[in-house]
Parts: structure tokens; C-alpha cells; sequence
């Protein structure tokens, strides 16, 4: 008989815990659930907001990287000592920093990094324009200017791929 | 109406520079603007070319003071060359 209500009884007690785990396993499952969704928009969201700033991007930047800027650069001559045709560079500088006007707002340290490149370029272009300079300087002038291009470059595409 | 003519070197004929640009604002407009008034700006004719810097920083007090549309409406250039005017308004932005 106490053999009987002893066996009764753990069994009870066993059924009880099941019911207890298996009421916490399905609670667990709900929360997991409703967690993935809330996960899933916030993602979502960043995501889309992630690429609307590279369609920006990449509709502020494209033409002047891929056209613009390397094709003004061409065009700068060393004539009988001196340099001319920075015009076309100097106007392409300009319109970049004011088409970044955007990035004033949206994000203040790239813009005053970009604007202080494409500054000095342009003052770098205006103080060496029409001067008469020797074939050494121009090479200098050249390989910095050359140098001044490529960071620029690396600015803008350090920041389209997140880099800091 | 206000006419402040800029005076430079003879043989200076480029301006770069945002803290030169700013140096000659203070120098030589900053005491004889009045901002209700319209104001007329000249470069002389050895100036050939103006770097964005240094307009930035001529204007830069201007702008604070009456925004872009009051330079707009209130302030006229004068330069060498319609080409230097045109760019100088443009590199106030």
C-alpha cells in the first residue's frame, strides 16, 4: 500500500515537472518569436537606411570619380615653364565641395576633412598657376598634386565603405 | 550704398586662404560695412584669380550676420572679369 502512494506520488511529481518544463520551453519559444520579428525590423530598417545613404552617395560621387576629376586633371599643361588649364580642376573641386553639402549636416568630420583636401588643392592650384617654375618643381608640383588627388579619392571612398 | 575697393601689393595677383581671406575682411571691410546698407565690393584689376578659401573667409562674417539670401540681395562685386565676379559669387557657397 505505502509502496502504492509513494509510486503514486513520484509519478505525480514527474508529471508535474514536465508540465513545468514543457510550460517554460513554450514561453521560451514565444519570446524567441517575438524577438526575432523586433530583431528582424530594427535590421531591416538599418539596412534600408544604410542604402539609401550609399544611393546618395553614390549619386553625389560617381560621375565626379570616375569622369570629372581624372579628366580635369589631364587637361593641365607645362608650357615653356609655366603652368595653365588648372581651370578646369579648380571648377571640378568646387563642385564637389558643394555638392557634398549634404554630408555639412549629415556627417560634419567627413565634410570638413573633404573640404579642407579639396581646399588646399585648389589654393596649392591658384598659388602655382601661370607661375614660371623649373622642370624639378613642376615634378614636384605634379607628383603632389597626383598625391593630393588620391586622398581625396581615399576620403570619399573610405567613407562609402563605413571606413573611419 | 557702400563701396569698399580692396587694395593689395602691385605684383599680388592670386588670393588663397581662408585666415587671409579673413586677415583682409577684418583689415579692410569689417569697420566700414553697415548691414541694413547695400555694399559694394571691389577687386582690383591685378587680381586674376580667387581660391574658394579665401572668399570663404572674407565672407565668412557677412554670411553669419545676413545669411546667403541677404548676400544675395545686398551685396555686388566687382572684379576684373565677369568669369572672377561669377566664381567669387559661386565660392561664397
Amino acid at each position: 500500500m505505502f509502496v502504492y502512494i509513494l509510486t503514486n506520488m513520484t509519478q505525480k511529481a514527474i508529471n508535474e515537472t514536465s508540465l513545468t518544463l514543457e510550460l517554460l520551453l513554450s514561453i521560451l519559444a514565444i519570446v524567441i518569436s517575438i524577438g526575432s520579428v523586433v530583431f528582424e525590423y530594427f535590421w531591416n530598417k538599418k539596412i534600408n537606411k544604410t542604402n539609401l545613404e550609399a544611393d546618395f552617395f553614390k549619386d553625389i560621387y560617381r560621375d565626379y570619380l570616375m569622369n570629372k576629376l581624372p579628366n580635369a586633371r589631364n587637361v593641365i599643361l607645362y608650357n615653356n615653364r609655366i603652368i595653365s588649364a588648372t581651370d578646369d580642376l579648380i571648377n571640378v573641386l568646387n563642385d564637389i565641395r558643394r555638392s557634398s553639402l549634404f554630408y555639412k549636416y549629415k556627417d560634419k568630420k567627413f565634410y570638413d576633412k573633404l573640404c579642407k583636401q579639396l581646399q588646399d588643392l585648389e589654393d596649392e592650384l591658384v598659388n602655382k598657376t601661370d607661375e614660371t617654375i623649373d622642370y624639378d618643381d613642376f615634378t614636384k608640383f605634379v607628383n603632389k598634386i597626383n598625391l593630393d588627388i588620391e586622398n581625396i579619392y581615399n576620403t570619399i571612398m573610405d567613407k562609402y565603405i563605413g571606413k573611419k | 550704398m557702400i563701396t569698399i575697393t580692396l587694395e593689395f601689393s602691385k605684383n599680388e595677383t592670386k588670393l588663397a586662404g581662408f585666415p587671409y581671406g579673413r586677415a583682409v575682411y577684418i583689415a579692410q571691410a569689417r569697420d566700414n560695412i553697415k548691414f541694413n546698407d547695400e555694399i559694394t565690393i571691389i577687386f582690383p584689376e591685378q587680381i586674376e584669380q580667387v581660391a574658394s578659401s579665401f572668399v570663404q573667409g572674407f565672407f565668412a562674417e557677412i554670411v553669419s550676420i545676413i545669411g546667403y539670401k541677404g548676400v544675395g540681395k545686398n551685396i555686388t562685386i566687382i572684379s576684373k572679369s565677369d568669369k572672377l565676379t561669377d566664381s567669387i559669387y559661386k565660392n561664397i557657397y
